[in-house]
C-alpha cells in the first residue's frame, strides 16, 4: 500500500480508485502491429521434417495423410458458381420495423407562428385555457407535463437546465425563439461550441460586408453536381469525337 | 469617495426594475444589495426511459451536485491527476553507463583543433546515453485532495447538465412495451444479433447521435447493452459508476446515467466534500 494511504485512514473509495488505476473498462484491448505475424505464425502448419518422413517410408509405416500433406496439395475450389452451394443470406433489418415508443412528433416546429400554436395546445392541455402566459406555473407537476407535451408537439427537447430556469410558458416560448426558430441549434456544431455567426444583419456601417454562411453539406452537394456535369460534358465530348472519327473512316 | 455615492453606486449595478422607486425620491439610504437571494438548493432533472429517452417525472437535485459553478482550474487538476497516474513509467533509456559505446576518449585533450570531447557516450552528442537516465517503474504518481477531486467530479457533472448533455434514465413507469427504466436493452426470444443491435442504431437515428462519442454509467454491469452497442464501440463507453473517471464525463458529448448510479457517485462525492447526502 502507498505510504500516504496509510496517512489519510478517511480515504474514500472512489478516490482510492482513481490513484490505483481502475480494473474495467469497456473499449476493447488495442492490438500492436506485431501480434499478426504471432498470430500468423501460430496459424502456421507444423511441417515434418523430411529425414523424419524417410524414416518412417523405410521402416515401413504408414503415413499419416494430414502430416504429409502439404499446402500445395490442399484440395482448393475454384470460385465459380458451380462449386459454390447456396447463397450467403445476409440479414437486413429496415430500421423503420423496429418497435419505437415515438413520444416527439415527426413533424417539427419551424416558425412562431407554428410555435405558437403550439404553445396553445400545451397550455389547453395541461394548465387549461384560461391561464395566461405569462402566468407561473402553479407547482412542479403542472410544469414538467406542460413542458413534456411541449416537446412532444414541438418535435424537439427541452434541456433539464431550461425545465428549473423557466417558469411560465413565455419563458420556454422565448427558450425556442432564441434557440430554435433563429436556427442556432442547427448551427451549432460541438466540434466549436463557442463559435460567433455573423450576419449582414449584425452592422449596419456601409462598408461591412458578410458573405452569408454556407454549411458544409450545401457546399458539398454544389461540388458534386458541378463534378456530375463537368463528367457528362466530357462524355458528351468524347462521344463526339468517336462519331466523328467513324464518319471519317 | 462618500459612502452615500458608494451605496448609490452599487444599487444602480445591483437594482432591477422591481425595486420601487420610492427609495429614491424619499431619499432613503437603500440598504446595501437589495436584490440579494440565496441561491436555489435544488436543480430539477427528468427521469427518462431508455432507449426512447422519454420524459417521465423530474425530481429535484441538490446544486451542490448538479449546479456546480464551472471551475476550469479544479477540472484541470482533476484531469492532470488521472493522466499522471494513468502513466504506466515503463521506458527504460539508457545512461551513460548503459550505453555501449567504449569508455575511451575519442579525441585528446589538446593538439586536434577542435573542441574537447569525452567519450562516445556522453549525453552532449546526438547517439550518446540518455542524462538522468531512469529504469522501470517509473512512478509517474501525482497527489491530489480527495475534497477536490470530488468537487471536480460535481463541477463536471454540473457542466454536462448546463449544456443539456446529462441524461438521467430510472423511470418506474414504462409507457411502452420498448421502454425500460435502466440502461439496458432486453434480449427477445428468437431475435438475432443483428436485431438488437439495430436497436442501438435506431436510438442514434433518431436522437441525431450518430457519430458522437457517448457514455452510458450504469448501476450494475449490463451485458447485454454491452454486447449489443460493441459494433459503434469505438464511440460508445459503458462503465460501472465505480469506473467512471472526470475524462470520460468531460470527454462525452452525451452522458447517460442511471438514477441509481448518479446517487451512489453522489452519495460518495458528498463524503468526500463532507456535505449532508
Amino acid at each position: 500500500m502507498k505510504p500516504y494511504l496509510l496517512l489519510r485512514p478517511m480515504i474514500t473509495q472512489l478516490y482510492s480508485r482513481q490513484l490505483n488505476g481502475r480494473t474495467f473498462h469497456t473499449i476493447s484491448i488495442q492490438r500492436d502491429f506485431m501480434s499478426w505475424f504471432r498470430s500468423k505464425k501460430q496459424a502456421q502448419a507444423k511441417v515434418r521434417k523430411t529425414k523424419e518422413i524417410i524414416e518412417d517410408i523405410e521402416s515401413g509405416k504408414e503415413l499419416d495423410e494430414s502430416t504429409t500433406e502439404s499446402s500445395s496439395k490442399i484440395l482448393k475450389l475454384d470460385l465459380t458458381p458451380d462449386n459454390i452451394i447456396g447463397t450467403r443470406r445476409v440479414e437486413t433489418i429496415n430500421l423503420d420495423d423496429i418497435p419505437w415508443n415515438n413520444w416527439l412528433s415527426s413533424k417539427k416546429v419551424k416558425t412562431s407562428e407554428e410555435l405558437d400554436q403550439v404553445i396553445t395546445i400545451a397550455c389547453k392541455a395541461t394548465l387549461g385555457g384560461s391561464i395566461s402566459e405569462t402566468e407561473p406555473f402553479s407547482d412542479l407537476v403542472t410544469k414538467f407535463n406542460f413542458v413534456k407535451k411541449l416537446q412532444s408537439l414541438s418535435g424537439y427537447t427541452i434541456p433539464d437546465y431550461e425545465l428549473t430556469v423557466s417558469n411560465t410558458p413565455a419563458q420556454f416560448k422565448t427558450y425556442y425563439m432564441n434557440n430554435i426558430i433563429s436556427g442556432k441549434l442547427q448551427q451549432f456544431n460541438e466540434k466549436e461550441p463557442n463559435a460567433i455567426y455573423l450576419t449582414q444583419d449584425s452592422f449596419k456601417e456601409p462598408n461591412i460586408r458578410v458573405t452569408d454562411r454556407v454549411i458544409s453539406k450545401s457546399q458539398e452537394q454544389k461540388f458534386n453536381s458541378i463534378l456530375l456535369e463537368v463528367q457528362a460534358l466530357k462524355e458528351k465530348d468524347t462521344m463526339n469525337e468517336i462519331q466523328r472519327l467513324r464518319s471519317e473512316e | 469617495m462618500q459612502s452615500t455615492q458608494v451605496l448609490k453606486f452599487v444599487h444602480t449595478r445591483t437594482c432591477s426594475k422591481a425595486i420601487p422607486r420610492d427609495i429614491n425620491v424619499s431619499n432613503k439610504i437603500p440598504t446595501i444589495l437589495p436584490n440579494v437571494q440565496t441561491p436555489p438548493k435544488y436543480t430539477l432533472i427528468s427521469l427518462k426511459q431508455f432507449p426512447s429517452l422519454e420524459p417521465t417525472t423530474c425530481i429535484p437535485i441538490s446544486t451542490s451536485i448538479l449546479g456546480v459553478p464551472l471551475r476550469r482550474d479544479i477540472l484541470w487538476r482533476a484531469v492532470v491527476f488521472e493522466n499522471d497516474n494513468k502513466r504506466v513509467g515503463a521506458s527504460n533509456p539508457p545512461g551513460r553507463s548503459e550505453n555501449g559505446y567504449s569508455r575511451k576518449k575519442i579525441r585528446p585533450q589538446k593538439g586536434s583543433g577542435h573542441a574537447r570531447v569525452g567519450d562516445a557516450n556522453s549525453p552532449t552528442r546526438h547517439n550518446g546515453g540518455r542524462a538522468l537516465a531512469r529504469n522501470a517503474p517509473n512512478d509517474y504518481t501525482t497527489e491530489l485532495p480527495s475534497k477536490l477531486y470530488s468537487l471536480a467530479f460535481n463541477t463536471a457533472l454540473s457542466y454536462q447538465y448546463r449544456r443539456g448533455n446529462l441524461n438521467v434514465i430510472g423511470s418506474d413507469v414504462a409507457s411502452s412495451q420498448t421502454d425500460q427504466g435502466i440502461l439496458d436493452i432486453t434480449k427477445q426470444n428468437g431475435k438475432s444479433f443483428k436485431y438488437h443491435t439495430s436497436i442501438v442504431e435506431k436510438f442514434l437515428q433518431n436522437n441525431r447521435l450518430e457519430g458522437k462519442r457517448l457514455l452510458f454509467i450504469t448501476k450494475e454491469a449490463r451485458l447485454n447493452l454491452m454486447k449489443f452497442t460493441e459494433p459503434s464501440q469505438e464511440k460508445i463507453d459503458v462503465i460501472q459508476w465505480q469506473g467512471v473517471q472526470i475524462n470520460d464525463i468531460l470527454k462525452a458529448s452525451r452522458v447517460f446515467i442511471e438514477l441509481d448510479a448518479l446517487k451512489s457517485l453522489s452519495l460518495e462525492n458528498a463524503e468526500n466534500l463532507h456535505l449532508a447526502a
